[in-house]
């Protein structure tokens, strides 16, 4: 009984299943019809191959049966291709067969179905080929239409094997979708190959035998030079019967008499019309002359599939990109464009970043932006910059602001532009209550034009405001240079957020979008690139005429290196898609997109940084030293020209290294590293002629440069001030060391430690300047290097201000046993606030002066000179006005401590007593006796010595030893004080020492004793150097005694 | 599944002229798939289900124990022509004999039967909304035949455990796979674009497959089969 179920016909129409059914065999064999006398039945097979078991028949053509089997013996499923008996009697057949067998055995390809074996067995000639478990294109086609992306899926691994076949000298000659096979995973290959040239050699007969309707069959696929000069057939009829199944795949349709474009008839573009077009050329010299052409010119479609269309869409429509994390429930990005088709209206960007038309954000970018930070086209907000901007701080062509305003036409309590509206405005038009500008209309106004019932003179009337205004002008106007970084992130982000989106979700898309994300890196680069060009037109703008001749070719040799930064940094973050004229043109680069894009990326590598060192040497130019003037040029010239040499061939090397489709070669040591040396060498060599370089110092002459000390030299001209080391070349061809006394248009004045005298050295004989010292031999040997911890290194005098007078800056009265208090006085008497040099008095004050006499008062006097050390001062000597002395007056002076942390600075103070405190004078007359400049070396005192020795001009020697807290002393005297004198001891291990203090007194008989100690014994003294120094001395006439706190 | 290794049942029967067992069987089976045509030429011939079923089960029976029901020729044709005749037949006798026995009892009768169950041949109304009792009976032929295929079908898959496919991929049976984007079957299947395509058309083929073995067993000569289905597709356009 044959009950119904629910639904037999699973809710399909019985009618259409039954047509369905009735449907026509499609090529293979699948019903019990179609048998032909040629067709072999399987009884007749099973006799001919006794070694093989027959499983069934897969399909027949024209020309052979094919049958799965089973080889018992490896255990595997193959098909077995049979062709006719008949076929196989033609005389010489047999041996065609074999050569040609041979040659498809050959062709090892993923796409290709696999010969194994092939031969002549029981009257059939046979091929036993690999089982595809699959459908051929025909039946796939009609089983549902081909998207045009499954069709460009299946149409490059089809070129793949063509390809391959081809350059092994092996053409196909029937391709057509029976022949392309589609296994259950989806991979396709060609069966087939060669099989008609097997068969129709000598053409004719052969192919009388075939069924009538086989050939015809495959016509429409044959190029017309098959059909026509079937002799003359090369490679490129593949290429025709390629364009037919891909016009069929697209269309459904063959390409028969004038045939309709692909596009017409599917929804692919227009470019794979040219393709398809180009395939079917009745002339083959017209067609893609390789299978690989065909291929790179569909992959250049397959590249970009749904994607394009899509991203072409999104370009010119709308998107909307959200960013997963939110702050405070707002997206921390958000990025849109165009028109929300569901609700109609423009699109609006709202999150902690929005990128938009409309934008509303913390940071707002867009056509209108609104936010703590807007940047847009009408931009409002706390900042806003923009071509309309409202906000507190204002900043565009039309500036509104609560607070400042800067701006074409800015208004706002504080504003500064062409045209200023505000409380204070300055600018070309200003108009408010405080203006100052070209044209000022206010209150109170200054400027070249003004109208107002005040008219202010000087800028320091005006309210600091303005004040400050104007010392940042200069800021304002170079900050217009801001707008080029901020229109960055409006292009990139929506470029890279279309991107997100594009990419969508998957694993291996997670590697798309960091890819993507390298676009940032453009940031810091475009930050760079502004960094060099502002400093460039800073050095210009800032330095004079004269200098700004000289500008010339850093400028452009930095220009290049920016330029080359430019074009190389986009190839290397794999930006720029693949195409013509940008980029590498070697060959083997177009093989494959990933080889354009890994070629590029090694190229763009080398030649970013390379970029890089010709652009610092573009900014060494513009501090190159006169004598370099000539040479500099060609250098960087050079430089540049090995940059890109250097690139080159180093991409060479890495393609050699790593061929296109093959697996990198072994990594050769010897060429890595000797490319990176080359490159070392060529840098290092620059640098050392045009930047900097190490020198030894053999002898020892100048003082302050130790014997055999290393020094590091800059060949920078960085400004010579008196008293720097420089080196220079002498005329005897050495290199000499010197002191400046004074920078000259021409060259330098010099002054060598050993003599007095000064000369002059033009500029091109100047090297260099000296800037440290490091690893002086002497002081590796022997032991711990000595850490001085209060010891003080000799201090050479400069020349700078011999001439100069030191000047009585501050003074500050405190009773005795108090505190100092501020502020500080002028000697006119008037306080003043000494900002600056107020950490300066505080650290070497002191807390305050105490001796026995409450009553007594101190009164401290800062001086000032350039050239102070710590044997400046000396003396002070205080006088009434007429030159009267002071009554009741302590006569000690105290002088200042070593606190501060610079050991010569050059503000320091003596503290003396004008009198008591109920006998102040209103004012004193000071005299100050002080020492500055170079030392003379008077003699050399051996540690050893015995005996008296004279230092100079009433200046004995007293004695010298160690003192009983283990320093050595050494002491002399003196009737006069009008020299000074200083000793400096050389120690054994080479080191150079100042001393630590001393003593002055004045012995009874009116000699003066001077005593010095050093933190070292005595044993490690090799001998004092004994220096001395003129006592000059400045009156000051009138100095106003500041009141009491 | 080839036929042409098998004999078909039809075959069985024609040759031994229906006598052993073996010819039995074969015919049996054939009855017990075909049950359903039979029963609505009956039904269209005038009967309601219950009686069309009652003289359905006669007639297999006669069949069955070897009446030769006069004239059909087994040897030649097709089982669907064969059993078509043989029904015919046997409702017309069946007719014959039920208004006999009606007449029977001398009484001369020209009235219009109120038992609606059996209407005579005579006052058989021609209504051409509804499908004459050939047609009928070649439609649920034609019905039946591809039930049992597709039942067939959907065993052998869900045998080999491609139950699933056989479920997401049957709309695919008669529409030219417009339809329904096949991706989507390709994402409920975790297979590629390419697997599902060549998925279909094997699907497809076993199903023609399944209606040509159908066919084949109730015809003789293997050649027909293409006739046959044409006939069949017609009978369902109807």
């Amino acid at each position: 009984m044959n009950e119904s179920s629910p639904d037999p016909f699973h809710g399909l129409n019985p009618a259409d299943l039954m047509a369905a059914a009735a449907m026509p065999t499609d090529g293979g064999v699948d019903t019990i019809l179609l048998t032909t006398r040629d067709l072999p039945s399987l009884e007749e097979i099973a006799t001919a191959f006794p070694d093989l078991e027959i499983l069934d028949l897969i399909g027949h053509g024209g020309m052979s049966a094919v049958f799965r089997v089973r080889q018992p013996k490896l255990d595997r499923v193959v098909a077995l291709k049979v062709l006719p008996k008949a076929l196989a009697a033609t005389p010489g057949f047999a041996e065609r067969f074999t050569r040609e067998g041979r040659v498809l055995a050959r062709l090892s390809h993923p796409n290709i179905v696999a010969v194994h074996d092939f031969g002549e067995s029981g009257g059939f000639c046979y091929l036993i080929m690999e089982y595809v478990d699959g459908v051929n294109l025909r039946q796939a086609m009609r089983a549902g239409r081909f998207t045009p992306e499954q069709a460009l899926n299946i149409i490059p691994a089809i070129c793949d094997a063509l390809q391959f076949a081809h350059t092994q000298g092996v053409l196909h000659r029937d391709i057509k979708p029976e022949n392309i096979l589609l296994d259950s995973k989806g991979k396709v290959k060609i069966a087939d190959f060669g099989i008609a040239k097997i068969i129709s050699e000598d053409a004719g007969d052969a192919m009388l035998l075939t069924q009538s309707g086989a050939r015809l069959g495959t016509a429409p696929y044959m190029a017309p030079e098959q059909i026509e000069q079937p002799n003359s057939v090369d490679h490129r009829a593949d290429i025709y019967s390629l364009g037919v199944v891909f016009y069929e795949m697209l269309t459904g349709e063959l390409p028969l008499g004038r045939f309709a474009a692909p596009s017409e008839k599917s929804a692919v573009d227009g470019n794979i019309d040219e393709i398809v077009f180009r395939a079917l050329e009745k002339e083959r010299g017209r067609r893609q002359q390789s299978a690989g052409e065909f291929k790179t010119q569909i992959e250049g479609l397959a590249s970009m599939p749904a994607s394009t269309q899509r991203s072409l869409a999104l370009r010119f429509q709308s998107f909307e990109y959200k960013s997963k994390h939110t702050i405070f429930g707002r997206p921390l990005l958000h990025v849109t464009q165009g028109i929300d088709p569901t609700t109609g209206e423009k699109r609006v960007a709202r999150g902690f970043f929005a990128f938009g038309e409309i934008a509303h954000g913390v940071f707002a970018f867009g056509g209108y932006a609104r936010g703590w930070f807007a940047f847009g086209g009408l931009a409002v907000g706390g900042v806003a910059i923009g071509g309309l901007s409202f906000g507190l701080i204002s900043w565009g062509g039309l500036a509104l602001a609560l607070l400042l305003a800067v701006g074409a036409l800015s208004v706002g309590p504080l504003a500064t532009g062409g045209a200023a509206l505000g409380w204070n405005a300055m600018g070309g038009v200003a108009m408010g209550w405080n203006a100052v500008g070209g044209l000022a209309i206010a209150q109170h106004g200054m400027g070249e034009k003004v109208i107002a019932p005040d008219v202010v003179k000087s800028l320091a009337e005006m309210p600091r405001a303005l004040q400050l205004m104007s010392e940042v002008s200069w800021l304002t106007s170079m900050g217009s240079f801001l707008w080029l970084p901020l229109m960055l992130p409006v292009s990139l982000v929506p470029w890279w957020a279309r991107r997100q989106l594009e990419i969508g979700e998957g694993a291996d898309q997670a590697a798309a979008r960091r890819a993507s994300a390298r676009v940032f890196w453009l940031f810091p680069a475009l930050a760079l690139l502004c960094g060099v060009l502002w400093w460039m037109l800073l050095r210009w703008t800032t330095s004079g005429m004269a200098d700004a001749a000289r500008f010339i070719i850093p400028t452009v040799i930095g220009g290049v290196g920016c330029l080359l930064f430019v074009l190389s940094l986009p190839l290397w973050l794999r930006l720029v898609p693949m195409n013509s004229f940008y980029g590498v043109r070697l060959p083997s680069t177009f093989a494959s997109d990933e080889r354009w894009y890994d070629v590029n990326a090694v190229f763009g590598k080398h030649l970013t940084w390379w970029s890089l060192a010709v652009i610092a040497a573009g900014l060494a130019g513009f501090y190159q030293l006169p004598r370099h003037q000539d040479a500099y040029p060609w250098a960087a010239i050079t430089l540049s020209l090995v940059a890109v040499a250097s690139s080159v061939v180093a991409t060479m090397w890495w393609m050699r290294q790593h061929p296109a489709g093959a697996p990198p070669q072994k990594k050769n040591r010897l060429a890595s590293w000797s490319g990176q040396v080359v490159v070392a060498v060529v840098i290092a060599m620059f640098i050392k002629s045009f930047i900097a370089g190490a020198y030894k110092i053999p002898q020892g002459n100048e003082p302050g440069v130790a014997k055999n000390s290393h020094w590091f030299a800059s060949h920078l001209d960085t400004g010579f001030a008196s008293g720097d080391l420089i080196l220079f070349e002498h005329e005897i061809g050495q290199t000499w060391t010197a002191r400046v006394v004074e920078r000259q248009p021409k060259g330098l004045r010099l002054k060598r430690g050993g003599s007095p005298d000064e000369f002059f050295v033009p500029w091109d004989k100047i090297v260099g300047k000296m800037l440290f010292s490091h690893f002086s031999p002497d002081t590796l040997k022997g032991g711990e290097l000595r850490t001085p911890a209060k010891t003080h290194k000799v201090i050479e005098g400069t020349a700078k201000a011999l001439e100069k007078k030191p000047a009585l800056l501050f003074t500050r009265i405190q009773q005795n046993g108090k505190e100092w208090q501020w502020p500080v006085f002028t000697p006119q008497g008037k306080p003043v606030a000494a900002d600056e040099s107020r950490t300066l008095i505080a650290r070497s004050s002191g807390s305050g002066v105490e001796t026995q006499n409450n009553e007594s008062c101190w009164l401290q006097l800062w001086f000032e000179h350039p050239d102070f050390d710590r044997h400046s001062l000396l003396n002070v000597e205080i006088t009434g006005l007429g030159g009267q002395s002071l009554p009741d007056r302590d006569s000690a002076i105290a002088g200042a401590s070593w606190a501060s942390d610079k050991p010569d600075p050059p503000l320091q103070c003596l503290v003396v007593s004008p009198g008591r405190r109920s006998q102040l004078p209103i004012a004193v007359r000071i005299v100050l006796h002080y020492s500055i400049g170079p030392w003379e070396k008077r003699t050399s005192l051996p540690s050893d010595f015995s005996g008296s020795m004279v230092f100079g001009d009433g200046c004995l020697l007293a004695a010298f030893g160690d003192s009983h807290d283990h320093r050595v002393f050494i002491s002399w005297t003196k009737k006069q004080d009008d020299v000074l004198y200083d000793a400096v001891a050389m120690l054994r291990d080479g080191q150079v020492l100042g001393s630590n203090g001393g003593l002055r007194a004045r012995s009874g008989k009116g000699n003066l004793v001077e005593r010095l100690e050093f933190p070292v014994l005595l044993r490690e003294v090799a001998s004092f150097d004994i220096r001395s120094r003129k006592i000059q001395s400045v009156v000051f006439d009138h100095v106003a005694i500041p009141p009491l706190p | 599944m080839t036929p042409s290794f098998h004999d078909t049942r039809w075959t069985l029967v024609s040759r031994s002229r229906g006598s052993d067992t073996q010819a039995k069987a074969a015919l049996s089976e054939l009855c017990e798939a075909y049950y359903a045509p039979v029963v609505a030429f009956l039904r269209r011939d005038g009967r309601d289900e219950d009686r069309a079923r009652e003289l359905a089960h006669d007639f297999f029976a006669r069949l069955l124990q070897g009446d030769a029901i006069n004239g059909a020729d087994p040897l030649r044709g097709r089982f669907r022509s064969y059993l078509l005749s043989a029904v015919k037949r046997f409702a017309a006798d069946q007719r014959d004999r039920a208004h006999a026995a009606k007449r029977g009892g001398g009484r001369i009768h020209a009235v219009i039967d109120s038992d609606a169950e059996q209407t005579g041949a005579g006052l058989q109304i021609a209504d051409a909304s509804v499908e004459a009792p050939d047609e009928a009976f070649d439609r649920q032929w034609a019905l039946t035949l591809l039930a049992r295929a597709l039942s067939t079908l959907e065993a052998e898959l869900r045998d080999s455990g491609k139950g699933l496919q056989f479920d997401t991929l049957k709309p695919w049976l008669t529409a030219d796979g417009d339809a329904t984007p096949q991706s989507e079957a390709a994402a409920k299947l975790g297979l590629s674009d390419e697997t599902v395509k060549v998925a279909i058309h094997r699907l497809r083929k076993r199903f023609r497959d399944a209606v040509k073995a159908e066919i084949a067993q109730t015809v003789s000569d293997l050649g027909n089969v293409r006739e046959e289905l044409d006939a069949l597709m017609a009978a369902l356009r109807k």
